[in-house]
């Protein structure tokens, strides 16, 4: 068995999504995005954002522009389906990380009770189906929902590199970054190789 | 990211190593990253418990721990851009070529 020990700072951001997820959103209750990570992991989708959540868990490249309208159509809000959208991913990061070093995924959290607490944003559409805060490209994807956009970055800056143009320390912007003694090179073929098997090319 | 990274570093890479597992991409660990990576994209159990010792044999455990985080983050990551539409630039186009895989239809 060559399971490797969870890292402390991965435990630590797993306890932080928990929370997240748990609690109410922007537009979820807590009871509905469990739910939503629950569909991302397999269980039957009862609701349009379940299934919504069920597609971009498993077959993400299979998505077009034909489904994502016939998902808003059945009583979804754009900003909902950014707050699903968010959801799953960070859970896709967290679970292929655990099961990468070995371990079964976390037991989903029990939701909290409460209302969502909607935030209004200047978002528009600038290059991709959802409304941004300035052009759409990986940093903004999420920003109509700006605690889904920020929680993002938490898994980005924990799992790989703050995603910002720092020329120092552990950012995007530094080109001689080493984690762990995995080059920058290296952590870039790990990101190429996995956006192929995704079939994605961004 | 990875050619620019190359660059500058002065490495010989070879692109076609990300489409083509077979081929040496030329970085340190190449292959055994390809095959952590790829057995954790698919789930594949019995192939990851192989992929893992080797990975930890050839470039230690914390290395290794770090290329499944990396890994993590971009499966979240190509979630993001493929659920909203949001495909490569126009000037990356010519990267399917580059790596030995033609871009889907949905890209040209």
């Amino acid at each position: 068995m060559s399971a490797i020990d969870i890292p402390t700072d991965f435990t630590a951001l797993h306890d932080r999504e928990w929370d997240r997820l748990s609690h109410p959103g922007t537009w979820l209750t807590g009871r509905e995005r469990v739910a939503v990570a629950a569909a991302a992991r397999g269980e039957a989708a009862s609701s349009p954002a379940e299934e919504a959540a069920a597609v971009i868990s498993t077959a993400p490249a299979t998505i077009t522009r034909d489904w994502f309208d016939a998902v808003l159509a059945r009583d979804l809000s754009t900003e909902q389906y950014v707050e699903v959208l968010g959801i799953v991913a960070r859970l896709r990061a967290l679970d292929t990380t655990r099961f990468g070093l070995g371990h079964n995924p976390r037991p989903l959290p029990e939701p909290h009770d409460g209302e969502p607490s909607p935030i209004t944003t200047q978002a528009v559409i600038d290059g991709s189906w959802v409304p941004t805060i300035g052009v759409a490209f990986p940093p903004t994807i999420l920003s109509a929902v700006p605690p889904e956009n920020e929680a993002m970055f938490d898994v980005h800056t924990t799992l790989y590199l703050a995603p910002d143009g720092n020329p120092d320390g552990n950012s995007m912007g530094n080109m001689n970054a080493v984690r762990e003694g995995l080059s920058r090179s290296q952590m870039e073929f790990v990101a190429a190789r996995t956006s192929l098997l995704n079939d994605c090319f961004f | 990211m990875l050619r620019a990274s190359a660059r500058h570093h002065n490495e010989d890479i070879n692109l076609l190593g990300v489409g083509r597992p077979h081929v040496d991409v030329g970085l340190p660990g190449g292959r055994v990253l390809s095959a952590l990576v790829e057995a954790a994209v698919l789930r594949d159990g019995d192939e990851m418990e192989r992929a893992r010792t080797q990975a930890i044999e050839v470039l230690g455990s914390g290395a290794t721990a770090r290329a499944v985080q990396v890994t993590g983050n971009f499966e979240m990551m190509n979630r993001l851009l493929d659920a909203v539409g949001v495909g490569p630039p126009d000037g990356m186009l010519a990267i399917g070529d580059a790596i030995g895989v033609p871009l889907p239809d949905r890209h040209r």
